[in-house]
């Protein structure tokens, strides 16, 4: 591996590392308000809130972009400037995202859901800022995503690319599942960024027209959707990509080879992700009822493809395979149980008649949590793991490994539970305080707190001993 | 048991399910043998997998609220204006800002066991309509200006509902609350 | 002052309590026909939804053009005449069927569709039917002071759709859709300044049609196989110079 790609991917890495304890540090802290241990006040909590959500978001996602650019480059080459734009662009855009909530006071939500942001008196400034953020993040990640299918292209064609060749039995290059994976998400990646630069579009200019435009709620809230939901699923199978490319070799299995399942899977998955984002929008009845049952169809036969062929995958190669279990291998095999948990509580809540009495309770942060802070952030701590073994002199101590991911289980899944439970008890979601309605969210939150606060101190123990082993070899 | 009760407990057995065959296959790993008939297997895992995902839409698919009591006659309109921070709930149409007025904080009385067809909108952003009873959730629809969405529902059980508005909406959504009396 | 009360019962569509009737019982009285017997009203409603509307042939103000546009209304709709019942009510007892068929511009030569009923409210249910309907009438010497009314009553005698003065299209539309007694689920209200939609409701069929703002959701995934073909153009044909330059394809085999 050369200098540019490690020193990079370490940067990249570090900087995931210390976003994503800050933004555990604000969701810590909503916990702990709506808790009743801390008061802060609705409008400090909504602006954590937004940045939290954004940053969780963006960070993860950037997390996917540090494996797959790592491992493309052994593939193909891959353009040192793609990478330093994204991150340049990266991070401009979280400094500029929190300049708009800590200082403007934007606090709409990182979904930002039309037309909420000009209703929020006295930060319009904030707007202006969230949405400049917006755009920088958006057009980095533009950006890099093109860079990275240019980069495939210059080796595969797009057929090639999607495994079409093995689909129908033909001859033509071996293309591995990484290569697959990486172009169906990046092709999803670069159709959501591309639905937020439309919907970006229509707020400057309700912006810069002031009033004398407005757009369909209906319609921005479909933009919506399409991005916020369709970039949070990809950059999970980013994740998942590294994990195809990475995790037979650690059970000393061969690699996994792109049958005509696995090619139709992912292929499959790459038209299903595009219509499963119609769930948000269960309960606007303004929506027309086709478009709803192929929501709840496409959110259950999404899981089928991606799902089902990853987790017998991974579960064939574990069973009898003599693997020595290290973090990142761990981290690998649970966070693909976790993510499968977090897929039962995800289409659960994607029948519409269950959505009924789930939508925006706490069912919802219950089932994406599981996947995102037990599932891809695993698949990302994995490869940050399994990059810091390959790089680093220092061996991470055997004791530290089982403290770390018993930390992270321990504190997630009690996280987690609480969420659940706020769902099957009808507590809402994005409130900062309980009302005596639903005063079971306090206890719950008080839960949370405890177990998120295990999460953080894992994940600091996690950080220290990354920079321990590697920071070094930024300066090298 | 509520419908939310169901889900969760589904969801328990299926989690423990999850992890009990993570577990085993987590024992085994330090095993040597390695895994027979692998396709085969995962023919079988996949197919029952699909037949799982078929029986399910087939049975959830036709239980949607959308036409909901939408074969019979209302007894009752019910009209519903939602505003940063407040409800106007009405048996009268909510027009303009005078109307809101006068029927925001007004605790309505309607009859157990009739169809009340709700009219669900909003003067400013999104807002979401749900109803409370002794802090379970029955029944939700989306108020989003421009739109007026219809939710027909039968109160089951008499007594004050309560009403939260369910999409977020600003500073103070966790405060936005309003009152339905059921006799 | 007369005129000005009845111009404005006219114009104002958007009464305040007008949907305070909905769906309450209108009392069965009896009415007379062309054939001088009494018969209930639920005769006519009681079969198919009625639209009722209160007239009297000597007025001498709005009631001829109120309905004359009725007419024209339901004559442009596509909704068959077995449908639903029209029956236009006099509350002045010096009125019959013919002059009340005359006041809708119809005549022997012209003679009504087979749905329409003209018909006299006897004087001792007047006050009870215009209570219920929410009619203000106020004899004026000869002549009534009253305000315009449509409304469509269910098969069950209750009150779908009451309209004071003349409905505005959207008001029609609506009514138009109760009478095929399908339940809609929504009702689009977006104000004019709506630069467009992704869908646009058509209360007259029922039916949501697709407007081009749904054409902004295709986009970004049109863009995306459109962006992925010209890639793939730029580079096929980029390499093809570098083959022409003798230069190898870098490739690079998995570690």
């Amino acid at each position: 591996m050369n200098t540019f790609d490690k020193k990079s991917t370490l940067l990249w890495l570090l900087t995931v590392l210390v976003v994503f304890l800050v933004a555990i540090a604000f969701g810590l802290t909503m916990r702990m308000e709506q808790a009743e241990i801390t008061e802060i006040g609705p409008l400090n909590f909504y602006i954590l809130m937004t940045s939290h959500g954004l940053l969780m978001a963006g960070v993860w996602f950037v997390a996917g972009m540090a494996g797959i650019q790592f491992i493309l480059s052994r593939y193909v080459e891959v353009p040192r400037w793609g990478s330093v734009f994204a991150y340049v662009c990266t991070v401009l855009g979280v400094v500029v995202l929190l300049i708009s909530t800590l200082l403007a006071k934007f606090h709409a939500g990182w979904y930002f859901l039309y037309p909420l942001p000009f209703y929020a008196k006295g930060t319009e400034h904030g707007l202006l800022l969230f949405m400049i953020a917006l755009t920088i993040l958006g057009v980095g990640w533009l950006m890099w995503s093109l860079v990275m299918l240019a980069s495939i292209l210059k080796k595969y064609s797009i057929a090639q690319a999607l495994a079409w060749h093995h689909i129908a039995g033909k001859d033509g290059p071996a293309v591995s599942p990484f290569i697959l994976i990486s172009f169906v998400s990046l092709i999803g990646v670069t159709a959501c960024i591309l639905a937020a630069v439309v919907l970006l579009v229509l707020y400057y200019l309700e912006f810069l027209q002031n009033g004398g435009m407005t757009s369909d709620p209906l319609l921005m809230k479909n933009l919506t959707f399409f991005f916020g939901h369709t970039l949070v699923n990809e950059m999970l199978y980013l994740g998942l990509a590294v994990l195809y490319e990475l995790f037979p070799r650690m059970a000393g299995k061969p690699d996994y080879k792109t049958s005509w399942y696995v090619g139709i899977s992912w292929n499959a998955t790459l038209l299903i992700v595009l219509f499963a984002y119609f769930h948000h929008l269960y309960m606007d009845f303004a929506q027309p009822v086709a478009f709803q049952y192929i929501g709840q169809i496409m959110s259950w036969f999404a899981p089928l493809p991606a799902a089902v062929v990853t987790i017998f995958s991974v579960l064939t190669t574990v069973y009898r395979s003599n693997m020595k279990w290290s973090l990142a291998s761990l981290l690998y095999f649970f966070g693909v149980m976790f993510w499968a948990i977090g897929g039962v509580g995800a289409i659960l809540d994607a029948v519409i008649a269950n959505n009924f009495v789930l939508h925006n309770t706490q069912w919802v942060p219950a089932h994406f949590h599981t996947y995102n802070l037990l599932g891809n952030v695993f698949f990302s701590l994995a490869f940050t793991s399994w990059f810091a073994d390959e790089i680093g002199e220092k061996k991470i101590a055997p004791g530290l490994v089982k403290v770390i991911f018993s930390l992270l289980v321990v504190g997630g899944v009690g996280f987690v539970l609480a969420f659940y439970l706020g769902g099957a008890l009808s507590v809402p979601r994005r409130v900062d305080m309980y009302n005596e309605i639903v005063s079971e969210g306090i206890t719950l939150a008080k839960l949370a707190v405890v177990c998120a606060s295990l999460y953080l101190v894992g994940m600091i123990i996690y950080t220290i001993d990354f920079t321990r082993r590697c920071a070094g070899q930024l300066f090298s | 048991m509520t419908i939310q009760k169901e889900v969760f407990l589904f969801f328990i057995v299926m989690f423990l399910i999850i992890v009990l065959v993570f577990f085993l296959v987590f024992q085994a790993s330090g095993k040597s043998g390695g895994a027979q008939n692998v396709n085969r297997k995962r023919a079988i895992f996949f197919f029952i997998a699909f037949g799982t995902v078929l029986l399910v839409l087939g049975i959830t698919l036709p239980k949607t609220p959308y036409r909901l009591f939408a074969a019979e006659e209302p007894t009752q309109k019910v009209f519903v204006v939602a505003r940063q921070f407040s409800f106007a709930i009405s048996k009268f149409p909510i027009a303009n800002d005078d109307d809101f007025s006068m029927s925001a904080g007004v605790e309505i009385t309607v009859q157990k066991d009739e169809l009340i067809e709700f009219n669900v909108s909003s003067f400013d952003v999104s807002h979401g309509f749900s109803l409370y009873k002794d802090g379970v959730l029955k029944a939700q629809v989306q108020a989003m200006p421009g739109y007026v969405n219809r939710l027909r529902w039968k109160f089951s059980e008499s007594g004050t509902y309560d009403i939260l508005c369910l999409e977020y909406c600003g500073m103070a959504h966790a405060a936005m609350i309003a009152k339905i009396n059921v006799e | 002052m007369c005129w000005a009360i009845i111009l404005l019962s006219f114009f104002s569509t958007q009464q305040p309590d007008e949907m305070g009737y909905l769906l309450k019982n209108i009392p069965d009285v009896p009415v007379r026909t062309a054939e001088s017997s009494l018969q209930p009203l639920s005769s006519w409603y009681s079969q198919k939804p009625m639209i009722l509307t209160l007239a009297y042939s000597r007025c001498p103000g709005v009631c001829s053009p109120y309905v004359l546009q009725i007419r024209d209304q339901l004559a442009m709709q596509s909704i068959a005449e077995d449908k639903f019942q029209m029956v236009v009510l006099s509350f002045d007892s010096t009125d019959n069927a013919q002059t009340l068929s005359k006041l809708a511009g119809y005549s022997k030569v012209n003679p009504p569709p087979s749905n329409w009923t003209f018909a006299v409210l006897p004087t001792e249910s007047r006050e009870e039917l215009a209570a219920s309907l929410g009619l203000k009438w106020k004899k004026l010497g000869e002549l009534y002071d009253h305000n315009s009314l449509l409304l469509l009553v269910s098969t069950e005698g209750k009150i779908l759709q009451r309209v004071e003065g003349l409905p505005s299209n959207d008001q029609w539309n609506r009514l138009f859709r109760e009478i095929t007694h399908e339940f809609v689920p929504v009702y689009s209200t977006l104000g004019e300044n709506i630069w467009t939609s992704c869908f646009r409701y058509d209360p007259a069929s029922g039916t949501w049609r697709m407007n081009w703002g749904l054409l902004l959701i295709l986009i970004p995934s049109v863009a995306t196989v459109c962006i992925l073909l010209i890639l793939q153009t730029i580079i096929r044909v980029g390499a093809t110079k570098k083959i022409a330059n003798t230069k190898p394809i870098i490739s690079h085999d998995p570690v």
